[in-house]
């Protein structure tokens, strides 16, 4: 697991750095052309080839990607299609180098899953390791394109994977070493957002509670605001690639009046850090609104990007209004606004994104400064507070929650989840017709290994369970032998279909107080599953998971 | 027998769906026909009814008798089922039984009967 973790680490730094250049170049290329007015169009032409290609070509309908990273460690097998590799890597190339207002985390994050998913299969290893691989690739890839290995550890652990194991973490920190270090050797060892911070007081201190709820709320409103961009578009009755053309066309309108929106926005976020003269109050709030606009039009409408850039960036700008407006009030001792800039870019993370831990390490590992560390925490443990209040899951988890897709390790649920009921059936007993008569029921019971006797009608299906139990009283009563059928003396038991759910099996298990029930995939009878067989690969599964 | 409607319409099948499995016949002119599955969420509770027949029918009993008298069992588990079932044929397995049905007894007699032959055996 080391050895693949390395490999993964190392592509995924070098897609990340290889991404987060091409798009640079793109957009310094089209800003070159000097176009005017004309290039309000640059946008759209992006957005709908993106779409077009995503769609149509590669067939990628899995949204915006890291949900379904997630989706495949907590549900699936761990698999993603290998073509997601391609078509994010273009499709995000193509939106946010036009001027998309989005970011390229998500689309790495994607990538990176599908890479560990794709070494996974080649190396035909078990669901388990796939799944680990795939959020190794999210760790190599997060830590490659913010050259921060310990945000990629952070981010894999805390919202891709979701497990603190050794299992995961050691593996997990090569990842992001590795992607790290050919980052760094490629693009040499920037740093995102330098900026020394002096000391936080204590009425800065408490500021930045303030500051958590208020990127609490904002991060709400961003992550409804999304879904009601989805919805709207989702009306226009045209071609998907015509949607994301018009979503184009309006970003390149407000990218027309206020350029810092375009694109992943994080050249407005330095230029809030460390410019000596600071845009107005007014002009930076103006700059949140436009932003939070131009990224909901673009994932709304189909664009191919993620939610971490434009989180970071909408948080800057909202921690540096509001240490504007700190330092307009009579107060003493109030930080620099740089200082709330920072903070509130981990307090959108944290209310985004529901991962305060990576908020906290993002920033501080992007300004290299443990100087922020009291503020970070305090601000995204607030946020997350206020956003975890009012909603269900982030902006990642959403909808898995909704649709039921989302289990968390380390519960039963996910425990039961992970066991095959085909690997688990008991197959060692008789079955026997239902016009069977006890007389020759006899002759079976004797060479039976199992205390229960599936009955099957004429056309093998399987139409109850006759238990020794139940007719042991009986088995010499010699008057009943030509009387009792098995078909009359069966117990009416629920059948468990293959494909359900395994809670959905335990549910039928403590309404019918039975202990073993019958299988069946479609129409035909696979087995019986005994509870206490189920209990002993739930402690089996248990105690693997716990590792 | 007092039986909801539906259970009435299908009776009739559901009988003869057992008697093609094998014939519930037990010899000596009498036959416990019952439903080939127990009954369930159909019945509220376990029944016999005793019908004696005007003329006798050939239900292919084991000693090829004609039927006179039949003890229709309706149950509506499987655990009931066994139970009447095997004291049905405890009590139906006496010459002295066989002898006094017969006479075609009343109710009050047929269950005075089963009730003494019950005590006797128990």
């Amino acid at each position: 697991m080391m050895t693949a973790a390395l490999g993964i680490g190392l592509v995924c730094g070098m897609l990340a750095v290889g991404l987060n250049w091409s798009v640079h170049t793109l957009r310094l290329f089209i800003t070159e052309l000097d176009l005017g007015w004309r290039s309000i169009f640059f946008p759209a032409l992006g957005a709908g080839i993106a779409v077009f290609f995503v769609r149509y070509l590669m067939h990628d309908n899995e949204g915006h990607g890291v949900s379904s990273v997630i989706k495949a460690i907590a549900l699936g097998t761990g698999s993603l299609r290998r073509r997601m590799i391609y078509s994010r890597f273009f499709g995000s190339l193509l939106t946010v180098g036009t001027g998309g207002s989005t970011g390229l985390e998500g689309p790495i994050v994607s990538i990176g899953g599908a890479m560990g998913s794709a070494l996974g299969r080649w190396l035909d290893m078990n669901e388990r390791h796939k799944k680990l691989l795939v959020g190794y690739g999210a760790a190599g890839a997060v830590a490659g394109i913010f050259n921060a290995p310990l945000t990629g550890l952070i981010f894999a652990l805390e919202i891709i994977i979701g497990e603190w194991s050794y299992l995961t973490i050691l593996p997990t920190i090569i990842a992001a070493v590795s992607a790290t270090e050919i980052s760094r050797w490629i693009m040499g060892d920037k740093i995102a957002f330098f900026q020394e911070i002096a000391g936080f007081s204590i009425t800065s201190l408490i500021a930045c509670f303030a500051l958590g709820a208020i990127t609490g709320v904002i991060s709400i409103l961003f992550v409804r605001s999304l879904h009601v961009w989805e919805k709207l578009f989702a009306k226009i009755s045209l071609h998907l690639w015509v949607r994301a053309a018009i979503g184009g066309l309006s970003v390149g309108v407000l990218g027309y009046y206020m350029p810092e929106v375009l694109s992943e926005g994080y050249s407005a976020t330095q230029s809030f850090l460390t410019d000596s003269i600071r845009p107005e109050l007014g002009f930076i709030l103006l700059f949140v609104l436009l932003k939070f606009l131009a990224c909901g039009i673009t994932l709304g409408s189909g664009g191919v990007g993620g939610v971490f850039a434009p989180s970071l960036v909408i948080g800057s700008g909202v921690g540096l209004a509001f240490g504007m407006i700190l330092h307009l009030l009579p107060l003493d001792g109030v930080a620099e606004d740089a200082a709330f800039a920072l903070a509130g870019m981990a307090g959108m993370v944290a209310g985004v994104m529901h991962g305060p831990l990576t908020g906290i390490f993002l920033v501080m590992e992007a300004t290299r400064g443990y100087s922020m560390i009291l503020p970070l925490m305090l601000t995204a443990s607030s946020a997350m507070v206020v956003s975890s209040f009012f909603e269900i899951g982030s902006v990642y988890t959403q909808d898995l929650i909704k649709q039921g897709s989302l289990i968390k390790r380390g519960t039963d649920r996910y425990l039961l989840h992970h066991l095959n009921i085909r690997d688990i059936l008991d197959k060692d007993f008789i079955t026997i017709p239902e016009g069977l008569l006890l007389r020759d029921f006899i002759d079976e019971f004797k060479r039976a290994r199992r205390n229960y006797f599936p009955v099957l009608d004429a056309e093998k299906q399987c139409v109850g369970v006759v238990f020794l139990d139940d007719i042991r009283p009986h088995l010499f009563d010699t008057s009943l032998y030509d009387l009792v059928t098995m078909g009359s003396v069966m117990r009416n038991l629920p059948i468990i279909n293959l494909n359900e759910p395994i809670n959905v099996a335990l549910d039928k298990f403590e309404t019918s107080k039975a202990w073993s029930l019958p299988v069946v995939e479609g129409k035909l009878f696979l087995g019986m599953l005994s509870k206490s067989t189920l209990f002993d690969h739930y402690r089996r599964e248990l105690q693997i998971q716990a590792i | 027998m007092n039986l909801p409607r539906q259970l009435k319409e299908t009776l009739a099948d559901q009988l003869m769906q057992r008697e093609l499995l094998s014939s519930t016949g037990i010899g000596n002119g009498i036959a416990v026909p019952h439903p080939k599955t127990p009954l369930g969420q159909q019945l509220k509770k376990s029944m016999v009814g005793t019908f004696f027949l005007e003329k006798p029918l050939d239900f292919k009993a084991p000693d090829g008798m004609p039927v006179f008298v039949v003890f229709v069992l309706l149950s509506a588990d499987s655990f009931h089922h066994l139970h009447l079932l095997s004291q049905l044929a405890r009590f139906l397995n006496n010459t002295e039984v066989n002898d006094f049905l017969k006479h075609s007894p009343t109710l009050e007699n047929l269950v005075d009967q089963f009730q003494k032959n019950l005590a006797e055996t128990a």
